[in-house]
């Protein structure tokens, strides 16, 4: 599974990888991963939040494609976060358009 | 405290509250697809309605997430999408992404080459440069 997960191309910025980041703890757990922190009983206590609560949000985060498992550990998946800030420049880009006078 | 919903600061791969409502806002696969048709063109309700799988009502709700998330702004009835949350949100994810990818090879780089300089300039007998011209 994580062989797999790993050569998987860079998801598109579909449905559930904005479903993923809409709930507040799954940023967190998130932003302690990119921190360096791997591992789900460490996670837990870095964040506050129940090892089982860890263990769901992290497989929701699989299944957006932001994270991916090898030899228990998770990682984040840094071509994720670039289909992010390409989409997030775009939505700027083009409200800065629409802003423009017309 | 990474994560503090209302103290986080996007620099710092935190999530302020702004940028925290914009994400949970556009979290609603209806609601995003909302967003985009405003981003793409400046809209009305009616016309969103006319295309929108959902009813006017849901339609009107979905606006008025967007609108309180500072997504989305009111001109006589045109919505328009804002630049006020977008460059935060950017930020986040550019800090995010810049942690996950190069971050520590970066400044493990960036450290390695200052102290270097820094033993340079005291084998010649003159002051280390500063690290900006690291």
């Amino acid at each position: 599974m994580s062989r797999l997960a790993s050569t998987e191309s860079p998801p598109p910025a579909g449905p559930e990888l904005f479903q993923a980041l809409a709930e507040p703890r799954r940023r967190q757990l998130l932003e302690t991963l990119v921190s360096g922190v791997q591992e789900v009983g460490e996670l837990s206590r870095r964040c506050d939040i129940p090892r089982t609560l860890v263990v769901h949000h992290l497989g929701v985060l699989r299944r957006a494609g932001l994270v991916q498992f090898q030899r228990r550990h998770a990682f984040v998946r840094p071509e994720c976060l670039e289909t992010l800030r390409r989409y997030f420049d775009l939505a700027l880009t083009a409200a800065a358009i629409s802003t423009l006078p017309r | 405290m990474s994560g503090d919903p209302v103290r986080g600061d996007p620099v710092r791969g935190e999530t302020t509250d702004l940028v925290a409502a914009a994400l949970q806002a556009l979290g609603d696969a209806t609601r995003r697809d909302i967003f985009e048709r405003i981003l793409a063109r400046p809209s009305r309700i009616v016309f969103l309605a006319e295309s929108a799988p959902v009813s006017r009502p849901a339609v009107s709700h979905h606006v008025r997430v967007l609108k309180e998330a500072g997504l989305v702004r009111e001109e006589d009835g045109l919505l328009i999408a804002t630049t006020d949350v977008l460059p935060a949100i950017r930020v986040y994810f550019d800090r995010l992404w810049f942690e996950a990818s190069v971050g520590e090879s970066w400044m493990r780089e960036r450290f390695a080459v200052s102290r270097r300089m820094h033993w340079r300039g005291a084998e010649i007998g003159v002051a280390a440069p500063r690290s900006k011209s690291a």
